[in-house]
């Protein structure tokens, strides 16, 4: 399992660099082939708009995976151990249960999209929508995921599932004494 | 279920500690599963999706990542050094230099935290080995810090002008004044006590080659900006295009002019930006299916009808705005506050002569400072945990900077010149 995620998580570190660089690359293009040949395809906003869609959307997954979402932890961290842990589980069971629904309700309106084309790349929209219900889709199994790791810190074992945020990213949205993802 | 209802549920969750964007998500789906139309459920995925299908809002990334490539290409040390070469040999000058580093780098990032992150230990340090209580070199710092957001590239300039449909040259124009005039008055807050607490002076050598060479390496940080703002204001380039040659400028910066940086940690900051600019955005794109709730409602109407039946005055109103976004400030993320309840107080605003662009710098303003008062504030506790202090402690000494803040929030809100007078030079209306 912990191969299968900092798989993943290695995944979404290439896409969201290309990404990144992508719309990097459009965009002062954009001004270079504007000022040098008086031209600018139409089909640059566009495809800079889902690039970020589709950046935003698998980062927030894998910001999920390690609970790094921005969260208000100024009551959370007067709770003692056991009962973080109790409100890290029913958390993530809301979280979980919010994006279940989001991403099943996401699919039908991504498949409803492939018969709207974009002006501009001509591309069905199922392109940039479907990066909802993907991310959802892995949000609500990271959160199942969490929930057992957390079930099973609650009863004083130890779980080896989770990739270490800091091989992926640097820095943190939780304050240094805020319940840990791993 | 009412409206109220859904306010008290949304922010009981938050206190829960359940993520913001997946708070909002599920408040509204609650709210739509519990309505007369069930099936309106069916439309947050495409809620979400608008939230963040704006090609303005690619500009956050960029300046995040623009930023952060010339903060680890030694920029905030250059700075530091620039500025301590300017104002260190006053009484209490290592604490205008922590000020007027910050001033000089909020133009390379759009985020107060950012600043703490880059600066914060090294003005505390500095400031504490010179002789400074370590709490008041904290304050300051923290104080000062609040100026990122405001001047350009700031990224929650983009995100109003993305959600309030205003001019991003006449924004960055507009908040130019006020950004300046909070730094200026933080020196001021730090000459008042200068004397009586006796502060030392820095004991600095500076010779013209030294001075020449900071020069240099600030004159490379404040072309930034100057070509941001240039490039938009002079119809050269859009907002966005303008943010993406910022970071081909920040990455001449840091490989060609430094040799900071090597092609690993480029790719490792392009992801971290992006991670960054997820975390912000997602929250941006949920915001967004609770700002239709509040369509939905008339939430600004109720409003509205509100201020008319108890007739206030528009010193009131201001004053009442004012405190509203300081108080969301303190709680909740600047940008979120800005979504969520902006286009909630606009219409009263602007029905008592509050032009857009004063509205928003005015709101702006307001959640940043928010971000450092009390009990809540984010800057806060970030600054406590670099520079390990009792966040009691740190309030203390933070009192006197935030009540010149909150003068000068009044002065924005009833001074539209302050706001207004440089857009209107340059030809906006």
């Amino acid at each position: 399992m912990r191969g299968l995620l900092n798989l993943l998580c290695r995944i979404t570190q290439v896409v969201l660099f290309a990404c990144m660089l992508g719309m990097i690359v459009i965009m002062v293009s954009l001004v270079f082939t504007r000022y040098v040949f008086s031209y600018s395809p139409s089909w640059s906003e566009e495809v800079t708009r889902y690039l970020m869609i589709w950046m935003v959307m698998l980062g927030a997954s894998t910001l999920a995976l390690f609970d790094d979402h921005i969260t208000l932890y100024a009551l959370v961290e007067k709770l003692g151990p056991p009962a973080r842990l109790i409100q890290a589980i029913l958390v993530r069971l809301i979280v979980g249960a919010v994006c279940a629904l989001t991403a099943w309700t996401g699919f039908k309106f991504a498949y409803s999209m492939w018969v709207v084309i974009a002006p501009g790349t001509q591309w069905p929209m199922t392109i940039p929508t479907v990066s909802i219900p993907i991310t959802m889709t892995l949000i609500s199994l990271f959160s199942v995921l969490l929930v057992v790791h957390d079930i099973l810190k609650l009863l004083g074992r130890t779980s080896n599932v989770l990739p270490v945020q800091g091989d992926y990213m640097d820095g943190s949205f939780r304050p240094i004494d805020a319940p840990d993802s791993d | 279920m009412a409206i109220e209802l859904t306010l008290i549920l949304f922010f009981g969750m938050i206190l829960f500690g359940v993520p913001i964007a997946f708070a909002m998500i599920a408040i509204s789906g609650l709210y739509f599963l519990m309505g007369p139309v069930p099936g309106f459920v069916e439309l947050l995925p495409q809620k979400i999706f608008e939230g963040i299908d704006f090609v303005i809002l690619t500009a956050i990334p960029f300046f995040l990542l623009a930023g952060d490539l010339m903060n680890r290409s030694g920029m905030a040390d250059r700075l530091m050094v620039f500025a301590t070469h300017l104002v260190g040999r006053l009484r209490a000058g290592f604490a205008y230099v922590n000020v007027l580093a910050s001033l000089l780098f909020s133009g390379l990032t759009g985020v107060a935290v950012g600043d703490i992150a880059a600066l914060g230990k090294l003005e505390v340090v500095a400031m504490e080995k010179a002789g400074y209580p370590r709490a008041f070199a904290a304050a300051v710092t923290v104080a000062s810090s609040l100026v990122g957001p405001i001047l350009p590239p700031s990224g929650i300039i983009i995100l109003y002008c993305a959600i309030m449909q205003q001019s991003v040259g006449a924004m960055f124009l507009a908040a130019l004044i006020p950004g300046v005039l909070m730094a200026v008055a933080d020196m001021l807050v730090i000459a008042l006590q200068a004397k009586s607490r006796n502060f030392p002076k820095s004991e600095t050598t500076r010779n013209r080659r030294d001075l020449l060479f900071s020069t240099k390496d600030a004159a490379l940080a404040l072309l930034m900006p100057v070509f941001l703002i240039g490039g938009i204001v002079g119809g050269v380039m859009t907002p966005t295009e303008a943010a993406a040659v910022s970071v081909i400028y920040a990455l001449i910066v840091s490989t060609v002019i430094y040799r900071a940086l090597s092609v690993g940690e480029i790719g490792r900051i392009f992801v971290n930006s992006a991670f960054e600019a997820a975390r912000l955005l997602f929250m941006i794109g949920a915001a967004l299916t609770m700002t239709w709730i509040f369509a939905l409602e008339d939430v600004a109407g109720r409003v509205s009808t509100v201020f008319t039946a108890l007739e206030a005055s528009p010193l009131i109103i201001i004053f009442t705005i004012n405190l509203m976004f300081l108080i969301l400030g303190m709680f909740i993320e600047p940008g979120l506050a800005l979504v969520l309840f902006a286009p909630v107080v606009a219409p009263i605003a602007y029905s008592i002569g509050v032009s857009p662009t004063q509205l928003g710098v005015m709101l702006i303003v307001n959640v940043t400072v928010g971000l450092a008062t009390p009990p809540i504030g984010n800057v806060l506790f970030a600054m406590c945990s670099v520079v390990n202090l009792r966040i009691g402690t740190l309030v203390h000494e933070l009192l006197p900077f935030l009540a010149i803040k909150f003068v000068l929030l009044i002065l924005i809100g009833s001074i539209p010149a302050l706001t207004t007078a440089i857009p209107s030079y340059f030809g906006f209306s």
